[in-house]
């Protein structure tokens, strides 16, 4: 019988339930595109990896001291070895592997490719087995002026075989002739990466010293697994090295690209879940809003001896078929969402070459149960409340869901908001990301169960100005948005989520980049500054940059800086090199107690201590590179760390010293004049020549960048938030249909209906919008706070963002609510004034 | 007044033809409203209605006018039409000298806020806005000012002073009706339309939100006309119209309670 009116009840309300529906399948929908887009990618790029590994029967490289689990290259093997190795009873063939760093010119003098997308030098393998590229037009790099490129990048630069480039690597800028345009496996090119192939020994000349190489690539003989070829390889390759199966370097690479979509994957998610979060709010509110408009219902049905409980039943099937419903459609649209993301990426320059589409059982169980688990649970007060409806209630007129500001939502708002501002702060002091999150979200719940109590006053002294502004229309509009305050709170709560996560983010950024450019400009005494644009390690510029740069007349001085993942206790950490006989003078360090300039390759300088035991002249510090650990003896302390230096430096002669090649990601230059240095700069095109102020603008627009990218997966939220604000108003006007007609009659116009809907949704907003300035003004300081050390010591609230993302809130919430004031100024009037 | 008017003489003398036969005693020197042919249908062909059909009545100024018949009979129909609540099938309406057929919504709608009171049933106030917020809600719309000598006589003649800046929800229904008397007296129609204002009071409070109506027409000449069924509410007015099937059929000047109770009788019969 319950599960019969059920039914009813969900096809007489289909219309009311959409917008549930729809912020759900939004919220599902994004959460499904991401598995399906990470899922899809880590398919494809598998299956490529498997194809191009699949001649591989053992793989010999250097040990790597690094245990950061990406596939950390080892020290080069001698070249030698390759002999050995061929000797080797139940070898077939064997190759060498280079691997380095090239990048190759397009037509216009610009680089073709990204560090951050992978820039890759390696050798043409002429043991077809061993080689994952396949030719898809021309022929195989030959001799040291040719080389062969992958077709993305072919396609993207316009280049065509026998084509002439300039490429760049460690070494001097050279000159080669295109011969050949390459395929990885299926696809154009690994990954996003653009690759430039050499015949073996001008890739061991570019990319790596003469003698060296990276790895050595090995077959079978027919009969002999690839097991055994490790087992009888082990001995022969040495003690410093070590040889793995090809599945085992397959299931490596594997793993490597499966970690890298796996943080990019993460981080849509939490899109996803922000989204999902605030469509709960609507959840709620939609079926807050229904249940009160259908009290007399309820009422009625307890009168006539239906029990609490199955009320409570019928109003959560109802929301347990709307969330199954929705979210099964969300799965479906999520195939559209994860085309979307994939464009939006290939937009930004990161287009990742796709397979077949993969939905998994997994993505399926786990978007659907997501999105139901979530509908339901947001439905669980209003269905509570709905079976605690009094059967006399079906007798009385229509009462008004009231409810003035109870003491207990005081107390619970106060000591939940509490909670959270506690969480919120202990979580940013111990740098977990986990704990900060819940605290967010238990601040927003917070400031939600709060939100009814501040609505009233809030509403009354917006609607106040409004009132004034817009006479009557703006009277009712007021009237309206106070006459329920829990409702215009809910309401409001969803779209400050959002207003709370832009503003944080807005304040956050700006007051990284306000610190970020006063140290510069403090600290840095030179004038000049190369830049790759690499981070970590990946890329960057030839240190004969450098070189050429020294020798210029009016060039003062420079310090290279050359960056490396290195492991300090057991993780992974960033270790700069500076060249330190110079840097003193670039860079205001405070005062130094040692010198900076006595480094040499086993010294290191950090920076002062507090604390019991801080650091002294002479302490040792281990630090592990790829060929293993290293002791440095501490010969300088500085007391401030200047930006863009970290808290521990070491001279380039140490990276000489350790790392198989040298690659500089910046030179920070004092000169007579910018010019100078951008003349030496010029064949170097992956090395920007910047100024104090422009070098601080392109760190600044590195921010910004990511500040768009967040904006716009934070804009879904805020779509769903208006949508809510379109339902709640949708529903409250079929809710005063008879008030409506009444005020019709007594002669308002349907322009006059109109404008107080709008109103109406604006006070919504921008209240809303007030409590996430508020909310994300406080999340900002927070983390300021947090970071303080880290030299971000500057709370930055910039007005004028703040002020548009507030203006464009409550501009779109009035777009939003067009269409229910375009209803509302429909109602006929006899429905409301026709006696009974 | 932004109301386009446009007087068509023909229409009068017409009306005046037309209304002679049930009422040869009544001089008609211009009317606040009326209807000719007056036809309003529901559904179509085989099941068509006729909620009213081809009714010509108007009404004089200055005067209190019942509407009277049983359920069914076309009498809320027609005063919804007569008030451009609802359209017309057929025929015509004028309040004044404005035929409605003429208007735009939005015209219909400043007619309604200028020229037009309404009283109704139930549910006749905004729920939000206080007692003299909804009084003077019309002139708000309007944005107009009130005439506040007027509107001073209007609410004590109604008896509200003191209870101005309360909630409906914190008035009795009489005082909730009174409002709604209030509102409709207040910017000064050319016609009020009442549609069973003492429906759902009980007969004390009835008896005095229809003395008010009286009194707005003897003491101030303000134009009445009320939809009821109830003989003891018709003997208030000045005249009383029956209604049956859609048609008038009947017509009685300075009703009594007993007179109109036998006319009802008769229409029952």
């Amino acid at each position: 019988m319950i599960a019969t009116l059920t039914l009813k009840q969900l096809a007489a309300n289909k219309l009311r339930l959409l917008a549930t529906a729809f912020a759900v399948i939004l919220g599902v929908a994004f959460l499904a595109g991401t598995l399906i887009l990470t899922d899809t990618i880590t398919g494809t790029l598998n299956n490529a990896l498997a194809e191009a590994d699949a001649g591989t029967d053992a793989y010999v490289r250097g040990t790597s001291a690094l245990t950061l689990g990406y596939g950390e290259s080892g020290p080069p093997l001698d070249a030698t070895l390759l002999d050995t190795i061929r000797r080797t009873n139940g070898v077939d063939q064997a190759s060498i592997e280079v691997l380095g760093y090239a990048q190759i010119l397009d037509k216009h003098s610009k680089a073709v490719g990204s560090v951050n997308t992978g820039v890759h030098g390696r050798n043409w393998v002429t043991v077809p087995e061993l080689n994952p590229f396949t030719i898809s037009s021309g022929r195989a790099p030959a001799g040291p002026d040719e080389i062969a490129i992958d077709k993305r990048s072919a396609d993207l630069a316009n280049f065509h075989v026998g084509d002439h480039t300039t490429v760049l690597s460690t070494r001097e800028p050279r000159q080669a002739t295109i011969v050949g345009i390459v395929r990885f496996g299926a696809l154009d090119t690994p990954g996003a990466s653009s690759v430039v192939l050499f015949e073996d020994a001008t890739a061991q000349a570019v990319l790596n010293e003469p003698g060296e190489v990276d790895a050595i690539s090995v077959t079978a003989q027919d009969g002999v697994s690839s097991d055994t070829l490790v087992e009888r390889l082990a001995p022969v390759v040495g003690a410093s090295n070590e040889v793995i199966s090809g599945a085992t370097l397959t299931t490596e690479h594997q793993d490597q690209i499966g970690k890298d979509i796996s943080q990019f994957g993460t981080f849509l998610t939490i899109f996803a879940l922000i989204a999902l979060f605030v469509g709960a709010f609507i959840i709620n509110n939609t079926f807050s809003i229904i249940v009160s408009q259908r009290t007399k219902d309820m009422a009625l049905l307890r009168a006539v001896g239906a029990t609490g409980r199955q009320v409570r039943a019928a109003v959560l099937a109802e929301a347990a078929i709307t969330g199954l419903v929705a979210s099964s459609v969300g799965v479906v649209a999520g195939i559209g969402v994860a085309k979307g993301i994939e464009s939006l990426l290939s937009a930004l320059g990161a287009d990742i070459p796709l397979g077949t589409t993969v939905i998994t059982p997994a993505t399926v169980t786990i978007s659907v149960a997501v999105g139901f688990v979530i509908t339901v649970v947001s439905a669980v007060m209003p269905a509570r409340r709905a079976s605690k409806v009094a059967p006399i209630a079906a007798l009385r007129d229509i009462a008004h869901d009231r409810s003035a500001v109870s003491t207990r939502r005081v107390l619970t708002g106060t000591v939940v908001t509490s909670l959270a501002v506690t969480s919120l702060l202990v979580g940013l002091g111990a740098a977990n990301a986990k704990i900060v999150g819940a605290g967010a979200a238990a601040l927003f719940l917070g400031v939600s169960v709060l939100g009814p109590v501040l609505a009233r006053p809030v509403g009354a002294a917006l609607g106040a100005l409004i009132a004034k502004l817009r006479g009557t229309a703006g009277m009712i509009a007021r009237q309206n948005a106070m006459r329920n305050p829990k409702r215009t709170a809910r309401t409001a709560s969803s779209l400050m989520i959002g207003v709370a996560l832009v503003s944080f983010l807005t304040i956050f950024a700006a007051s990284v980049k306000s610190s970020g450019a006063a140290a510069f400009r403090d600290d840095f005494r030179g004038n000049t500054i190369v830049d790759s644009g690499a981070v970590d390690s990946n890329g960057g510029f030839s240190p004969q940059l450098a070189a050429d740069l020294i020798t210029q007349p009016g060039v003062r001085t420079i310090s290279e800086q050359r960056d490396a993942v290195v492991e300090t206790n057991g993780s992974p950490d960033v270790l700069s090199a500076l060249d330190t006989t110079t840097i003193g003078t670039l860079f205001d360090f405070g005062h130094i107690t040692g010198s900076l300039g006595q480094l040499a390759a086993d010294g290191i300088a950090v920076e002062a201590e507090t604390g019991p035991h801080p650091v002294q002249l002479g302490d040792a510090r281990t630090i592990t590179f790829p060929t293993g650990p290293v002791t440095f003896t501490v010969r300088a302390i500085y007391a401030s760390r200047p930006a863009f230096v970290g808290d521990q430096f070491v001279d380039l002669s140490a990276f000489e010293a350790n790392l198989p090649v040298d690659i500089d990601s910046r030179i920070y230059v004092d000169a007579e004049d910018l010019t100078v240095v951008d003349r030496a700069a010029a064949s170097y095109p992956t090395a920007k020549v910047l100024g104090t102020e422009a070098f601080i603008d392109l760190q600044n627009g590195v921010i910004d960048t990511i500040l768009t990218l967040v904006y716009a997966l934070l804009g879904l939220a805020v779509l769903i938030a208006l949508l809510g604000i379109a339902n709640t108003l949708a529903l409250s006007i079929h809710e005063r249909k008879r008030e409506l007609g009444l005020l019709r009659a007594v002669g308002m116009s349907r322009a006059q209906v109109r404008s107080s809907v709008r109103w109406e949704a604006a006070i919504i907003a921008v209240f809303g919008t007030l409590l996430g300035l508020a909310t994300g003004t406080f999340l900002g300081w927070a983390m300021v706070q947090a970071i303080a050390d880290q030299g971000i010591d500057r709370l930055v609230i910039p007005a004028q963002p703040l002020v548009i993302v507030a203006a464009i809130a409550a501009l779109a919430a009035v777009g939003a609510a067009v269409m229910p004031a375009r209803r509302a100024a429909r109602i006929d009037i006899l429905t409301a004034v026709a006696t009974g | 007044m932004r109301v386009r008017r446009r007087t068509r003489m023909v229409v009068d003398m017409t009306t005046t033809a037309i209304l002679s036969p049930p009422t040869p005693a009544t001089t008609i020197r211009r009317s606040a409203a009326c209807a000719v042919e007056a036809t309003k249908t529901y559904g179509a062909r085989d099941s068509i209605v006729h909620a009213i059909d081809g009714v010509s009545i108007a009404f004089e100024p200055g005067r209190f006018t019942a509407m009277m018949g049983p359920s069914g009979s076309g009498k809320s129909t027609l005063l919804h039409c007569l008030a451009g609540l609802d359209t017309l099938t057929s025929g015509s309406v004028r309040i004044g000298d404005v035929d409605l057929a003429d208007l735009s919504d939005r015209e219909l709608t400043l007619l309604r806020r200028d020229s037009i009171g309404f009283v109704f049933q139930s549910f006749n106030l905004i729920p939000t806005l206080n007692a003299l917020e909804n009084i003077t809600l019309p002139m708000a719309l309007a944005r107009r000012k009130p005439d506040q000598d007027w509107l001073d006589h209007v609410i004590d003649t109604v008896g509200l002073r003191t209870r101005l800046a309360h909630r409906p929800s914190e008035l009795s229904g009489g005082q909730q009706q009174r409002v709604a008397v209030a509102r409709a007296l207040a910017s000064r129609p050319e016609i009020i339309f009442a549609d069973e204002p003492t429906g759902n009071l009980d007969s004390s409070a009835g008896a005095e939100i229809l003395t008010f109506l009286r009194n707005a027409v003897r003491e101030l000449g303000q134009t009445v006309v009320m939809v009821t069924h109830d003989p003891t509410a018709a003997a208030y007015a000045d005249r009383a119209v029956f209604l049956a099937d859609g048609r008038i059929v009947d017509d009685l000047a300075d009703p009594t309670a007993i007179n109109v109770l036998d006319r009802m009788k008769n229409l029952g019969s």
